[in-house]
């Protein structure tokens, strides 16, 4: 991170402003979806832009995701580079069709000679109150997908580098977004940067655990880590950033050289992006590993409306480190 | 020099001997070939030689020990002659070693540690063989005992630990070696010799008045008590030379025919059953037989069997007649095809020439091993073995 970035911005400004300047910077890029113009997204991310840009490139559609995205493939591949806004994640169950037997086959199917430069963001993440239906982590969905990358941006900083990236790219990128980490605050610069997709970022360095951590479990690890800190661990935290592709050899490293591994993803568990991971990791390191390669995602169950209920269905700083520190032997 | 006494290796396999009793003490003075003490195997208890002449010294184990094989405990020394210091005890590949039983705080989790003993992280198994460090010789600091890395690193740091005596024995190894082979060799027969059985009642009246007859000729002449286990022995053989598929093993590779009948009469023992063998049973007289079987049971009981004893069965009797046990179905001992159950002979109410009768009945259950035995020649050897028990006369000739 250059040391220049003194500015504060949020995770949605961070979203907006790549957003914005990506449009600036080529006029094929534009926006659709649901709410995306005078409302600016539920979520308010997209607030301003349909003033500077207008009404044909910042478009309201009906709600109808499988229209929609259709449209943005058949766009993406004409010469546009569309970018999808599937409000809650929990909706991509609509667009499915479209992402994965069209946007992720044409490149390969045409022989290389269609691409489809589109990018759909999402969001995933619970604990909004917003029960079953809009509160999933459904990104392991398209990380199975050969021809679709997906990116899972933590903080600002990466949101706004890797969203610039994911735009630029010559094919299909989902982008999925915390909703409960739109407000989080944290240093941007003002100067144009991009990150590439495929690079993991090393959160925190330590050496008695790797936290492996995506999304919105970044943070939670983070704060684990320094829980964790008090009692005498040091841990180091990993965020792959894109779970395709993904940077196998900064898991690896890192579980080399700490051993223990606890991989944290607020999808499901079950068949998830911490069973690939830990995967991984488990035959990369396997010879330097001194404890199982622990998972913590989402547990398997229809997210509730209840509050408590709801809260105790996901990873929290408190079971991240409870799980660390059983790890490391010392409870 | 001074002559090593070894734990020898009896049997292939044979991974340790249990030292039962010393014959000489420190000091004695012995002749070569003399009985110098007694070891358990897997199979039997048998005596050990010495292997040369001179004063027992330096002995290194005591009674009720177990030993791995090629390990020295003593030493046999000429006149002038000294222990020698130390070896290294481990010569041979085969040594294991036994947790030490050094102060350790006791726990509670006894059995817990010891289930997760060989339990080690990966890394800490390629640390253990990086730096030459022996996994036997490490207690495991994780959560259920198992090593980690940090156990290989501090147990390299430490400086290396003396080897020491292993009188102390946990729980499990008391379990006696009959007990322990019991326990493995009938799981192992159970789980991967595809067993079957034919059942047959037989009127055990001939039998009787032929061991009534027979018998008191031989009990006279050597005092020797026929029973009818010997008489089901000498039948079962004569019968099995007849049927040299039942009398043939599986050797893995495929059906093996053995040249000799040999029978394993099964004898419940203190802790555990055995099946010494009396070789070339369908070649022997009654008075033959009846002599081999008592002098096997005998030593059976005493504990005195030796290898050969147990070694090179072809079909196996058991009979638990003496029980009252009606009927029964025996686990077969590979690699041997089959093994006869005998029950006891109980007088029951069957038709007999016609009419309702009371008669002396026995049944006989056949365990036979499908890969070399079918149903057809199991009920074959059965119906042929039946005859000879209804008219053993003329087998007996």
């Amino acid at each position: 991170m250059p040391e220049v970035a003194q500015r504060e911005v949020t995770f949605a400004q961070a979203i907006r402003e790549a957003l914005a300047e990506e449009m600036r910077r080529d006029a094929t890029v534009c926006i659709l979806g649901e709410d995306v113009a005078e409302a600016g997204t539920p979520f308010k991310v997209l607030s301003g832009l349909v003033e500077e840009f207008g009404k044909d490139r910042v478009l309201d559609t009906p709600i109808s995701e499988a229209g929609f995205t259709g449209m943005a493939v058949g766009a993406a591949m004409t010469g546009l580079r569309p970018v999808v806004d599937i409000m809650f994640g929990d909706f991509i169950t609509l667009t499915m069709d479209q992402m994965v037997n069209q946007a992720a086959k044409v490149h390969y199917m045409s022989g290389g000679r269609w691409k489809v430069p589109m990018v759909m963001r999402t969001t995933l993440g619970a604990t909004r109150r917003s029960a079953a239906q809009h509160s999933q982590s459904l990104h392991a969905w398209f990380s199975h997908v050969p021809g679709l990358k997906v990116v899972l941006p933590s903080t600002p900083y990466d949101a706004k580098g890797l969203l610039k990236t994911a735009i630029r790219d010559e094919n299909p990128v989902v982008f999925f977004e915390d909703k409960m980490m739109y407000k989080l605050k944290g240093p941007v610069p003002t100067e144009e940067y991009t990150i590439p997709l495929g690079v993991a970022d090393i959160k925190r360095e330590g050496n008695d655990i790797t936290l492996v951590a995506t999304s919105s479990m970044v943070q939670v690890a983070l704060g684990a880590s320094t829980l964790l800190e008090k009692a005498g661990i040091s841990a180091e935290v990993i965020d792959p950033r894109t779970t395709w592709p993904l940077d196998e050899k900064t898991l690896i490293d890192s579980a080399k050289k700490t051993s223990r591994v606890i991989v944290i993803d607020e999808g499901y568990g079950r068949y998830g992006v911490t069973a690939e991971i830990a995967s991984v990791i488990a035959e990369g390191a396997f010879y330097d590993l001194d404890a199982p390669v622990k998972r913590m995602g989402a547990m398997h169950v229809p997210i509730p409306f209840s509050p408590p209920l709801e809260d105790a269905t996901v990873p929290t700083e408190n079971s991240v480190f409870e799980a660390a520190r059983a790890l490391c032997n010392r409870n | 020099m001074p002559i090593s006494v070894v734990m020898p290796a009896l049997e292939m396999a044979q991974e340790t001997g249990k030292l039962i009793a010393w014959l000489k003490k420190e000091g004695d003075r012995v002749s070569k070939g003399e009985p110098l003490l007694e070891i358990e195997t897997d199979k039997a208890i048998m005596e050990i030689e010495s292997p040369g002449e001179g004063v027992l010294g330096g002995v290194k184990a005591e009674a009720g020990a177990e030993i791995p094989v090629g390990q020295t405990i003593a030493w046999i020394l000429r006149p002038g002659e000294n222990v020698p210091i130390d070896q290294p005890v481990s010569q041979s590949g085969r040594h294991k070693e036994h947790p030490s039983s050094q102060a350790v705080p006791v726990t509670t989790e006894v059995a817990a540690k010891s289930a997760a003993q060989n339990r080690v992280s990966p890394k800490a198994r390629r640390l253990a063989k990086e730096l030459k460090v022996d996994l036997t010789e490490v207690r495991g600091s994780g959560a259920g005992g198992e090593i980690l890395a940090s156990d290989i690193e501090a147990a390299a740091g430490a400086p290396a630990k003396q080897q020491l005596p292993t009188a102390a024995q946990t729980s499990a190894d008391s379990l006696s070696t009959i007990a322990r082979l019991m326990a493995e060799r009938t799981t192992q027969s159970w789980t991967s010799v595809p067993h079957f059985f034919v059942v047959r009642e037989v009127d055990a009246g001939a039998l009787n008045g032929v061991r009534v007859q027979i018998a008191a000729a031989f009990e006279n002449k050597q005092s020797l008590r026929i029973t009818h286990t010997d008489l089901l022995i000498a039948l079962v053989a004569r019968v099995l030379a007849r049927h040299p598929r039942v009398n043939a093993s599986w050797m893995g590779d495929g059906i093996h025919n053995n040249a000799d009948v040999n029978i394993g009469l099964a004898m419940a023992v203190e802790d555990g059953v055995v099946a010494p063998v009396i070789p070339g049973a369908d070649r022997l007289d009654l008075g033959q037989i009846a002599a081999h079987r008592k002098d096997l049971t005998e030593r059976a009981r005493a504990g005195k069997l030796r290898h050969a004893d147990l070694a090179g069965g072809t079909f196996t009797i058991s009979n638990l007649g003496m029980y009252n046990v009606d009927a029964f179905s025996a686990i077969i001992i590979p690699p041997q095809a089959a093994i006869l159950a005998v029950g006891h002979i109980a007088d029951r109410v069957v038709p007999f020439e016609g009419k309702p009768a009371i008669r002396p009945m026995l049944t006989l259950t056949l365990s036979a091993d499908h890969r070399v035995i079918d149903g057809a020649r199991a009920a074959l050897f059965l119906d042929e073995l039946v005859q000879a028990m209804l008219f053993p006369g003329k087998w007996l000739e």
